[in-house]
C-alpha cells in the first residue's frame, strides 16, 4: 500500500518528479490540440444538374467540352416540356476532347455529346449503330494573327517568330490546324518557337502579353479583347467544327426538334454561321 | 486550522493560473495551426486539379468561377475536427479569391482565430491561386477546461509528493511514523516544525528514550520555555530523576535557576528540582543561605573557626534555626556543648556536595556549592554558599 504523502529520498528525485507532473498538463494539452479535418470530399465540378418537374425517372446526361453555357443549356432543357415529358433530370459535364472513349459508347452514359466526325468514326466504326448526328455546329474560318505585321508563312517571316498552340492535340483550332498549315509550307520551326498552353485563354493571355508572335484566331472579334491593332492572315476557310450526337433509342417524337432548337444556343461561340441539324424528319 | 490547511494549495494554484492561461492559448494556437496544415494538405493537389479540369477549353473564365466559388463554399462550409476533448469542434473555409478576384466574406469574428490558406498551380508558365480562410469554432468549455483540469490533477499530484527531510528531522518522523503511522507522523512533524531550536533539541533529547510515546513528547514540549543554556542539560537531569515523567522533567527545564527553601518542611528546591539533604546539613544549607541573604560585608563569607576556639554566637543561630523547625536534637546539644567547630562545617558540607553532585551531577550543582579562600587576616580558609543573594529564596 502506498503510503501518502510520498516522501522524496533525496532533492534529485524530488526535483524530477515535479518536473514530470508539471510537464504532464503540458504535455497532455498539446497532445490533445493535435487536430485533423474528417476526410474531406469534394463535389465534381465538371457537372451541373437541374430537374425537369416532370414524373420520369431517366436523367438526360448530355457531354461537352466546355463549361460555357452549359448551365444555361441544361436549364433551357430542363425547361422544356417535351423533355419534361420523357425525363426527370438533366445532367451535363464538360470534359476535354479525349475524355470520350468507346465504352461510353458502348455502355450508352450520355444521351448527347458533342465531339469530331473522325473522332467518333475512330472510335468505333460501329458508332452509327448507337448514336446519330443530330446537329452539326457552324463551320468557321481561322485566321493567323499577330501585333506586329500581316503574318506570313514563309521561312524567312517566321524565323524568329514564337507561334503558340493548345497542350491539347485534339484541338483543331489550336493544334491540329495551325501544325498542317505549317506542314503543308514546309516550315519547321525549332523547339523555342513553339509554345504550348494548356487552354485557349491561357494561349490568349500570353499573345496579348508578348510571350508568343502569332497565334491562330477565329477573325475580327478578337480585336475586341485588345487596344493595339491586330493584323489577320487568312488560314483555312470553312473548317468543319463538330457534332452533336444522340443516343440511337432517346429518338422520341419531337425531342431531336426540341435539342437542335436549343443547340442554337452554342451558336454565338463561332464567329459566324448556323448549326445544321442533320436528321431525318422536319421541325414544326 | 481547516482553512489553513487549503491556503497554500490556493495560493498556489493563483500563481499558476498565468501559466495555464498560456496553456489554453498555446493549444488553441496549435489546433488552429495543425487543422490549417490538414486542411492545406487534404486539398492539394485534389483541388487545384479540379479547378483546372473544369476550366478546359475556356477563353474567359469569369462565369466558370463563380461557379466554382459557390460550389467549393458548398463543399467546405461544414468541416468536423477529430478529438472529442480538443479545443476545436468544426472549422469553416471560404474562398477569399480566386485566380486573383476578390471574393470577400464580412465577419464579425476577430482575426485571431483564423487563418489563410494559399493554394498555388500552374497554368502554363504562369501561376494561379485560390485563397482561403479558415474559420474555426473553438469550444471554450474544453479548450480552457481541460488543461485547468490537467494542471489541477498535476498540482494535487504535486501535493502528494513531499521533498527530502533533513536528517534529524527524517529520525524524528521516522519514530513518529513507527508510533503512530505515516499521515499522523507527517502532521506532527508539521506541528513540530513550528517549535524553536531549543524545544526541537529538547524534543530530540525525549525521543532518545525508545520507550517515550512522541504524541506525548510532541505536547509536552508545546509551549515550553527552553531557551536558557543549560535547559537541556537540565531537561536530561529531570528525565534521569523522573524517568518516563516528562511534563516533569520538562518543569525542572523550565525553571529559575534558583535556590529555594522550605524550612518548615524541611524541603529544598534547586533549579525546581526537590534535593533530598538529611537535616543536619539540610539547617548548615540553609544557614550558610541566610549567610548570603543578610547582604552585610561579610558577603557571605564565614571563616572556619580555628580548632581550639569553637565559634560560640554562630552556634546559637544555628541552634535557633534548628529549634525552630525541628531540627535533630542531637544535633542542637552538640552544637550547645561544643559550638561551632570547623570540623562541622566541614563535614555538613561535603554531605551537601555529595549529596548536590549524585543528583544533579558536577555540571549543575556547581551553582550551588561553596566557594572558598584563604582569609588574609586569619591565614584561615573561609567559605561561602556559591549562590548569589537574589537567586536564594527561603519561605516562612
Amino acid at each position: 500500500m502506498l503510503k501518502l504523502p510520498i516522501l522524496s529520498p533525496n532533492l534529485w528525485i524530488y526535483a524530477l518528479v515535479i518536473a514530470t507532473l508539471s510537464s504532464l498538463p503540458i504535455a497532455g494539452s498539446l497532445l490533445l490540440s493535435r487536430q485533423q479535418f474528417a476526410p474531406i470530399t469534394l463535389s465534381n465540378y465538371q457537372s451541373y444538374r437541374c430537374q425537369t418537374g416532370g414524373e420520369a425517372d431517366a436523367t438526360f446526361n448530355v457531354l461537352t467540352l466546355t463549361a460555357l453555357k452549359a448551365k444555361e443549356f441544361a436549364d433551357r432543357l430542363c425547361a422544356n416540356p417535351v423533355l419534361g415529358q420523357y425525363y426527370g433530370e438533366v445532367a451535363i459535364s464538360w470534359h476535354p476532347r479525349a475524355f470520350l472513349q468507346i465504352e461510353h459508347l458502348l455502355n450508352g452514359q450520355y444521351q448527347l455529346f458533342w465531339n469530331r466526325r473522325h473522332i467518333v468514326a475512330g472510335l468505333t466504326p460501329e458508332a452509327q449503330t448507337y448514336y446519330l448526328p443530330i446537329v452539326d455546329s457552324p463551320r468557321y474560318t481561322m485566321y493567323w494573327a499577330s501585333y506586329k505585321q500581316a503574318p506570313e508563312i514563309t521561312p524567312e517571316y517566321l524565323a524568329d517568330k514564337r507561334i503558340g498552340f493548345s497542350e491539347d492535340h485534339q484541338s483543331m483550332s489550336f493544334y491540329l490546324r495551325p501544325m498542317a498549315a505549317l506542314a503543308a509550307a514546309g516550315i519547321e520551326l525549332n523547339s523555342e518557337q513553339k509554345r504550348f498552353y494548356p487552354g485557349p485563354k491561357a494561349l490568349m493571355d500570353a499573345f496579348y502579353r508578348g510571350d508568343i508572335d502569332l497565334v491562330t484566331s477565329g477573325g475580327d472579334s478578337m480585336q475586341a479583347a485588345t487596344d493595339r491593332k491586330l493584323y489577320f492572315t487568312l488560314m483555312d476557310k470553312n473548317v468543319p467544327s463538330g457534332t452533336w450526337y444522340l443516343q440511337r433509342n432517346q429518338f422520341h417524337p419531337g425531342l431531336a426538334c426540341e435539342l437542335s432548337k436549343t443547340l442554337r444556343l452554342f451558336d454565338s461561340l463561332f464567329e459566324q454561321g448556323h448549326s445544321t441539324p442533320t436528321f431525318e424528319g422536319s421541325c414544326p | 486550522m481547516k482553512t489553513h490547511r487549503f491556503k497554500r494549495p490556493l495560493l498556489t494554484g493563483l500563481a499558476l493560473l498565468p501559466a495555464v492561461l498560456l496553456l489554453v492559448v498555446l493549444s488553441i494556437w496549435q489546433s488552429l495551426n495543425m487543422l490549417a496544415t490538414d486542411l492545406k494538405q487534404q486539398l492539394s493537389p485534389r483541388l487545384p486539379e479540379a479547378i483546372v479540369e473544369a476550366s478546359v477549353n475556356l477563353y474567359e473564365l469569369d462565369d466558370l468561377n463563380n461557379f466554382l466559388v459557390q460550389h467549393i463554399n458548398r463543399d467546405l462550409n461544414h468541416l468536423p475536427a477529430s478529438g472529442i476533448l480538443s479545443p476545436i469542434t468544426s472549422c469553416r473555409a471560404q474562398v477569399q479569391q480566386l485566380r486573383g478576384r476578390p471574393y470577400f466574406q464580412i465577419s464579425t469574428q476577430h482575426q485571431t482565430t483564423k487563418r489563410n490558406i494559399q493554394l498555388d498551380w500552374p497554368s502554363g508558365d504562369q501561376q494561379e491561386s485560390l485563397g482561403l480562410q479558415l474559420d474555426c469554432n473553438i469550444n471554450w468549455a474544453t479548450a480552457a477546461g481541460v488543461p485547468t483540469l490537467l494542471s489541477v490533477l498535476a498540482l494535487i499530484l504535486v501535493t502528494l509528493v513531499l521533498p527530502p527531510m533533513r536528517a534529524e528531522q527524517r529520525h524524528i518522523f521516522n519514530r513518529l511514523a513507527a508510533h503512530s503511522g505515516h499521515r499522523q507522523a507527517l502532521a506532527l512533524l508539521k506541528q513540530q516544525q513550528l517549535y524553536d531550536p531549543s524545544q526541537q533539541a529538547a524534543l530530540s533529547l525525549l525521543l532518545e528514550d525508545s520507550k517515550t510515546d512522541p504524541v506525548d513528547a510532541l505536547r509536552s514540549v508545546s509551549g515550553r520555555q527552553l531557551s536558557a543554556p543549560d535547559a537541556l542539560d537540565w531537561l536530561q537531569c529531570g528525565l534521569r530523576l523522573y524517568p518516563e515523567q516528562l511534563s516533569q522533567a520538562l518543569a525542572i527545564a523550565e525553571s529559575e535557576a534558583t535556590l529555594r527553601f522550605a524550612p518548615d518542611e524541611q524541603r529544598l528546591w534547586i533549579h525546581g528540582t526537590e534535593i533530598k539533604l538529611p537535616a543536619t546539613p539540610y539547617f548548615y544549607y540553609l544557614w550558610y543561605a541566610g549567610k548570603r541573604l543578610a547582604r552585610d560585608e561579610a558577603d557571605g563569607w564565614f571563616v572556619n573557626p580555628p580548632s581550639n576556639k569553637p565559634d560560640f554566637p554562630a552556634a546559637g543561630d544555628l541552634m535557633a534555626l534548628m529549634a525552630n523547625h525541628n531540627g535533630h536534637q542531637k544535633a542542637i546539644n552538640d552544637l550547645q556543648e561544643k559550638g561551632l567547630r570547623a570540623k562541622t562545617l566541614d563535614q555538613n558540607r561535603s554531605k551537601i556536595k555529595e549529596v548536590l553532585v549524585a543528583t544533579l551531577g558536577e555540571k549543575l550543582a556547581a551553582p550551588y556549592l561553596f566557594d572558598m579562600e584563604r582569609d588574609a587576616r586569619t591565614a584561615r580558609s573561609k567559605y561561602r554558599l556559591a549562590t548569589p543573594a537574589e537567586k536564594i529564596h527561603i519561605s516562612s
